[in-house]
């Protein structure tokens, strides 16, 4: 798993105390006062016109029920007193008011009431002391429901000029009035007779207290329902954001996974229907795309780690060769590139060593020098001359290759009994030698085409000889042309005045040493190119065994050169007739087998030693075509009779019958075939 | 190798001299197939051959089963080395030795 990120810590350091959710509490809580504010501000202004407009089309409605609680008939004045049709209402004494209309009202609603007369007093005077009096107008009151406040029914008192005078002027008043001797809220309407004339006045009345009270109820309620309104919205709002945002909590995880490189199972779901669905589909593209690209960089990464163990890096590689000690090194520059080395044996006394740059960079590169190189080494194994392994390789690495890559390759196979370097080139930059007491010089050959470039291509080998003490310095471009900060490139001459001035450095110093001097050279400058080297030094020669050995090729043409070479060998060491021809007849048998059966479809070699010792004969045969074993045959059966006999098989067979020891062993790409066979 | 072939009569002698080895064969199996038709007996003579293989071994079986339908056929001179081979694969047991 990937450390998350310092810049994604930050954020998530940040994001604790400037999320959403700790803005939008701080939201809700400054918009809760400014409402609160504002709501506590128009209250007063607005709930109590309210409260008065609603109180007076409540006395509107008290003053019809009051009409209606009389019988049918018109209002009208006889001898200045009221009536409602006939019946009396009221004349100004206590006695003949008609107090039962109203006093039903005032239990019923809690209004007071009272009714007046139209007088034709005028000029009356004023009542009551300064503070509490009055002048008094000309309408008479002759019924109602309330005391006055000493006990007794206040008929016969005058309402307030001034608002007698609004009424007369209008028919209706409002407002607050001293109605004997203190203040009420009160709505006073004309009452008319028959012929529209104004004959008396009702009014309904309210104190101020009451008023007062049921405004501060209703502003009560008001803040009430406000606040639970502006409650319900809170905390609905809050729950629409807290599940957003609980959401996206789970968008962050889910994200902050991937982004510290675990893919989690399932795909993102948020149950959910509103824009987040979106986010969440695009999130699981987006996670689909990054698993497949993680996929192909995970398999990329291991293809790289292949490439890079097929080079041999074990050193020193073949601990049982004292003959001669080899080492390489390959620094891949950024990007994966196409150079490689190789050395292997081809058999026990021939080593091959390659090196090689692909053109281009990166898997392309990296895939074609996979091939090459399988396809250089396969083909050296079976024994073909290197300047045949070429022209081979490029004829294979031409097919299909429709991205025009090449490859600068060069070869050599050191015979370590003779000191024999066959080498091929195509392309690749001269090796350098160092021969006999000289110093390092540069191993210039006529060079082929590069592998990989034209089909037709036939490729030429060079031979030299190398002595004991000689060494070879093998290395790709990526070591003459590496720069410094100034684009000097390090170049041939600063190469061989380095190995010429190492020349006793055995092989992991000298290119050690040589990739510091690099180094040291390039300072700062990046390196471009993989730098790639190896270096062989022949230490000596390889103690020949005494085997004759002799290659045929594996074809039935051969037979008489195959069994000529064995024979003259057996009679060089005095065998018996009869073993002879048991040898060779059993040399034929697994030479044809050879012939027939290695390398099917093309030519091939293979190699005959044969030794005598102790009165034994020792034939080896040895081939590079494909594994196979012929003493896992079966025997035929020879005890049928002529007509069923098979044809096949017999000839193994005859080897295993008259050979002491038939052993088959796989060594690398090689099938050996050892026989065994006292010769008296 | 050299093949020698006589006929008296309805009997095909071959006498073969040097080695009998999977180059030579198909020369005699060429040899053969042109000139067994009507043959009733046919003997091999191989006091002067040195070498036999499975390759012509392979041909003695393709004579004998030939021969198993027209007449018989019998080996001549046969020296102990090329016996022995002939007693190791079974072949002394099908061929008529003289």
């Amino acid at each position: 798993m990937k450390e998350m990120t310092e810049s994604l810590k930050e954020t998530l350091k940040r994001f604790l105390f400037r999320g959403i959710r700790f803005k939008m509490t701080l939201a809700v809580l400054a918009a809760s006062v400014l409402m609160l504010t504002a709501v506590g501000i128009t209250m007063d202004r607005t709930v109590s016109n309210t409260v008065e407009e609603l109180i007076s089309s409540r006395m509107e409605s008290d003053i019809k029920y009051i009409e209606d609680l009389f019988d049918e008939g018109e209002w009208n004045i006889r001898d200045g007193a009221l009536y409602r049709g006939d019946i009396l209402v009221g004349d100004g004494t206590v006695e003949n008011a008609y107090l039962a209309p109203f006093l039903e009202m005032e239990q019923k609603t809690g209004s007071f009431s009272y009714t007046f007369v139209k007088t034709s007093d005028n000029g009356l005077d004023w009542v009551g002391d300064k503070k509490t009096g009055y002048m008094q107008g000309h309408f008479m009151r002759v019924a109602g429901s309330t005391l006055s406040p000493d006990g007794k029914k206040i008929m016969g008192t005058y309402m307030d000029k001034k608002v007698a005078d609004i009424l007369d002027e209008k028919g209706v008043y409002s407002g607050q009035a001293n109605v004997v001797g203190g203040m009420v809220f009160c709505l006073y309407r004309t009452i008319t007779d028959s012929s529209g004339e104004v004959v008396g006045v009702i009014c309904v009345g309210r104190s101020i207290e009451s008023m007062r009270e049921q405004t501060k109820k209703a502003e009560r309620s008001l803040i009430t329902i406000v606040i639970a309104a502006m409650l319900f919205v809170a905390v609905g709002l809050d729950v629409l954001v807290f599940t957003w945002i609980s959401k996206l909590d789970t968008v962050n995880n889910y994200l902050r996974d991937i982004s510290s490189g675990t893919f989690p199972e399932e795909p993102l779901n948020l149950h959910t229907n509103d824009e987040l669905i979106v986010t969440a589909a695009c999130i699981n593209e987006m996670t689909e795309a990054l698993k497949e690209r993680e996929r192909i960089s995970g398999e990329l990464s291991i293809a790289t780690n292949i490439q890079a163990h097929m080079l041999p890096c074990i050193f020193p590689p073949f601990p049982d060769h004292d003959e001669f000690d080899i080492y390489a090194t390959m620094t891949p520059a950024k990007e994966v590139g196409g150079d490689f080395y190789d050395f292997f044996m081809i058999d026990e006394k021939h080593l091959a060593v390659v090196i090689a740059d692909v053109s281009g960079k990166g898997v392309p590169a990296a895939l074609f020098m996979v091939i090459a190189k399988t396809l250089i080494k396969n083909y050296a194994q079976m024994g073909m001359d290197p300047c045949n392994v070429f022209t081979k390789v490029n004829q294979l690495l031409c097919e299909g290759n429709e991205a025009g890559l090449f490859v600068t390759a060069w070869m050599g196979v050191l015979n370590l009994e003779t000191g024999k370097l066959t080498y091929v080139n195509a392309g690749h930059n001269p090796p350098m030698i160092k021969l006999a007491d000289g110093g390092f010089t540069f191993l210039r050959s006529r060079p082929g085409f590069v592998l990989a470039g034209l089909d037709t291509v036939r490729y030429k080998q060079n031979e030299l000889v190398m002595a004991p003490g000689d060494k070879l310095f093998l290395y790709t471009d990526g070591v003459t042309e590496a720069t410094d900060k100034d684009n000097q490139l390090y170049g041939e001459q600063r190469l061989g005045d380095y190995l010429c001035s190492h020349i006793g450095d055995d092989v992991k110093e000298l290119l050690t040493g040589l990739k510091d001097d690099i180094d040291a050279f390039a300072g700062e400058a990046e390196q471009f190119d993989d730098i790639t080297m190896l270096v062989l030094d022949y230490r000596q020669k390889r103690a020949s065994d005494d085997a004759a050995e002799k290659a045929f090729p594996a074809s039935l043409d051969a037979l008489s050169d195959v069994l000529a070479f064995t024979e003259a060998e057996l009679n060089k060491a005095d065998c018996s007739p009869k073993a002879a021809m048991q040898i060779a007849v059993a040399a034929e048998e697994i030479f044809v087998n050879i012939a027939h059966y290695a390398y099917p479809g093309e030519s091939g070699k293979m190699k005959l030693g044969i030794t005598v010792d102790n009165g034994v004969a020792r034939l080896n045969f040895r081939d590079y075509g494909v594994p196979f074993n012929p003493l896992k045959k079966a025997d035929p059966d020879i005890t049928l009779d002529a007509d069923s006999r098979q044809i096949g098989g017999l000839g193994i067979f005859m080897v295993k019958k008259t050979m002491d020891e038939v052993r088959y062993e796989r060594k690398g790409a090689q099938n050996v075939l050892t026989i065994k066979k006292k010769i008296n | 190798m050299e093949i020698i072939k006589s006929i008296s009569e309805s009997t095909l002698n071959i006498a073969l001299q040097g080695r009998l080895d999977a180059n030579t064969a198909p020369e005699l199996e060429g040899v053969l197939i042109s000139s067994l038709s009507g043959i009733t007996g046919l003997v091999f003579d191989f006091s002067e051959l040195e070498y036999i293989s499975s390759a012509g071994l392979r041909i003695l079986l393709i004579a004998q089963k030939k021969m198993n339908t027209q007449g018989t056929m019998k080996l001549r001179g046969v020296c102990p080395a090329i016996k022995e081979i002939l007693d190791i694969t079974g072949f002394s047991d099908i061929l008529t030795i003289e």
